[in-house]
């Protein structure tokens, strides 16, 4: 799966997650920028992404999550280690 | 070894940079730089008792060892025998920080249910609340298979780094072991030097400048008879710690970040303008923030995913328990039993004041969220409960009020007020650094923000010399301690 197919991906959930469909994410998205991405929502948002990557994220990866580049990278990195 | 104090900015500091650029430009053996700073930050710690050092060579030693065996037993696949270990890892150092920290307060209220047993006047070694929460961290990491480095000397770097050693920022293995591990940045970078003295400077004026000038008038109000207070002098003295804790904490933190840069070494900043938060939420991702992003990351975030339905209330509950611990970390105590209550109940009010969009005048929002904080810190700061309670009640107006003597002539002889006045409580109330700081706070962006912007010329030198200069006379007869050493 290529890192543009894994922020296509992330589009709808991000949709889903924040129920905003007007949200365009982009490799630069963070945390800051999306007003309701708080500790709660960020939580949501790790549990959709890893029911449909069907991967598992460590604790001390969530920091890394909350920017989108780095989210990608992460995911792509755990997608090639299955 | 204070960071504001002549041995560590005349000797200490010189004598440590000199040495990590010198052996980290020997080629081949550029790794003695980290062995140096790891000999370094233990006669840090040493300086201020030597008794200590063995506590946190043993704590640094048996984390590494206990995590040697989690990584062993991850890799096996032996995941019962991983979580053994890692438990085994976790009391202990539970253990430890309860032994030191909690095992008085513990007696003390035993002895109020009726027990007779004798305090043990145990003495909190420095920077253990700190060193503990980092390797608990740490140990998580390893069963989580995201520490996979081995290495003492790095580890035991990463643990003792003298600039977060007594007081943080947290830091986390992952991101410290590549920089331990890169040997270019063994070798001096101007800028990174000059950006870092700078962030180093601010810092220390923050702490000398200002948060010391409150140290007199905080002590008078809260280590004295707190029910003589009246509705002014308990204001004034209430805000006067809420600035002085700002400055003093996050100026500890400038310099940490400051002389970590200086060395190349990359570190999370801990603060961004925290009195300019709207709402709880905003303040803790402003305040502290590598103990939020811990506390989130490693308490909060299991707690709900163990849920099996997250739901709003289970994660307002959550997010109450991890705010509550977070209050009982800093110390053992009533009052930060009541202060980790507050600011929990401040996070939950908040994320359902979001969750239902009601409505809020937003320079009210501003307003309420300092008065919590402010409610929040005098309990940090009051040596009892009672304390804090006739604090907060002096600050109702409950206990009437004293007027600055000139404002009550003024009032009592052109409008025929008849107000009581006494200039005592009024006579060590640090006027200059009290407006200086409102104004910092209000106008002037974070240190970080000005680092990063910062033009590096010739002016800006010779601001930065007078400031250090000012520092160093101010520091002779006096270097104080920072707040957060006594957690």
């Amino acid at each position: 799966m290529t890192k543009d197919n894994i922020l296509a991906d992330l589009q709808p959930i991000f949709h889903d997650i924040f129920d905003d469909e007007s949200i365009v994410v982009t490799n630069a998205t963070n945390a800051e920028e999306i007003e309701d991405w708080d500790s709660l929502s960020h939580i949501r948002l790790v549990v959709a992404i890893e029911k449909h990557f069907d991967i598992k994220f460590a604790f001390g990866e969530l920091q890394e999550l909350k920017n989108v580049g780095e989210m990608i990278d992460l995911i792509a990195e755990k997608l090639e280690e299955d | 070894m204070l960071f504001n104090s002549y041995e560590f900015l005349f000797l200490f500091l010189p004598i440590v940079l000199g040495g990590y650029f010198f052996f980290g430009g020997m080629k081949g053996k550029s790794r003695l730089a980290n062995v140096w700073l790891v000999l370094a930050s233990l006669f840090f710690y040493s300086y201020w008792n030597v008794k200590y050092l063995p506590l946190l060579l043993a704590s640094i030693g048996l984390n590494y060892l206990i995590s040697g065996y989690i990584l062993r037993y991850r890799k096996a696949k032996m995941k019962g025998a991983a979580q053994k270990a890692f438990w085994l890892g976790i009391v202990f150092n539970a253990g430890l920080l309860g032994f030191y920290k909690y095992t008085d307060f513990f007696i003390e209220n035993l002895d109020l249910l009726g027990a007779n047993l004798p305090l043990l006047h145990i003495i909190l070694p420095l920077g253990i609340s700190f060193f503990t929460i980092t390797q608990m961290v740490f140990l998580v990491d390893c069963y989580e298979e995201v520490a996979k480095e081995r290495n003492l000397i790095d580890y035991a770097l990463f643990v003792s780094f003298f600039p977060h050693l007594l007081a943080g920022p947290i830091l986390y293995h992952k991101s410290m072991m590549k920089q331990f591990a890169d040997e270019k940045l063994r070798w001096v970078d101007w800028e990174n030097m000059a950006r870092g003295f700078v962030l180093f400077v601010i810092g220390l004026a923050k702490k000398v400048i200002i948060a010391d000038s409150f140290v007199k008038y905080v002590g008078i109000g809260y280590d004295n008879d707190t029910s003589t207070l009246t509705f002014f002098d308990a204001w004034l003295t209430a805000l006067c710690y809420m600035t002085q804790l700002f400055f003093d904490f996050s100026g500890y933190s400038d310099m940490a970040v400051g002389l970590a840069r200086m060395m190349n070494i990359k570190i999370p900043i801990n603060f961004n303008s925290p009195y300019r938060a709207y709402g709880i939420i905003d303040f803790w991702s402003r305040f502290h923030m590598s103990l939020t992003t811990t506390i989130t990351n490693y308490l909060y975030t299991p707690m709900v995913m163990n849920c099996k339905k997250i739901t709003f209330p289970k994660a307002m509950l959550a997010t109450f328990s991890a705010m509550f611990i977070a209050g009982i970390w800093h110390g053992a105590g009533w009052t930060f039993v009541v202060f980790g209550a507050i600011h929990g109940m401040g996070l939950v009010v908040n994320h359902v004041w979001k969750k239902f969009h009601f409505w809020m005048w937003r320079p009210l929002g501003y307003a309420l969220t300092l008065l919590t904080v402010l409610i929040g810190d005098v309990f940090f700061r009051a040596k009892s409960i009672g304390d804090a309670l006739n604090m907060l009640t002096a600050m109702t107006g409950a206990n009437g009020f004293l007027w600055h003597p000139k404002v009550a002539d003024f009032l009592n002889n052109h409008l025929a007020f008849s107000l009581e006045s006494n200039p005592h409580i009024y006579s060590d109330f640090p006027k200059l650094a009290f407006m200086s700081a409102i104004l910092l706070v209000a106008f002037v962006p974070s240190s970080n923000e000005i680092i990063k912007k910062l033009a590096l010329n010739r002016k800006i030198a010779w601001a930065v010399g007078i400031i250090l200069a000012i520092i160093i006379m101010l520091i002779r007869d006096k270097d104080t301690e920072f707040i957060y050493f006594q957690f």
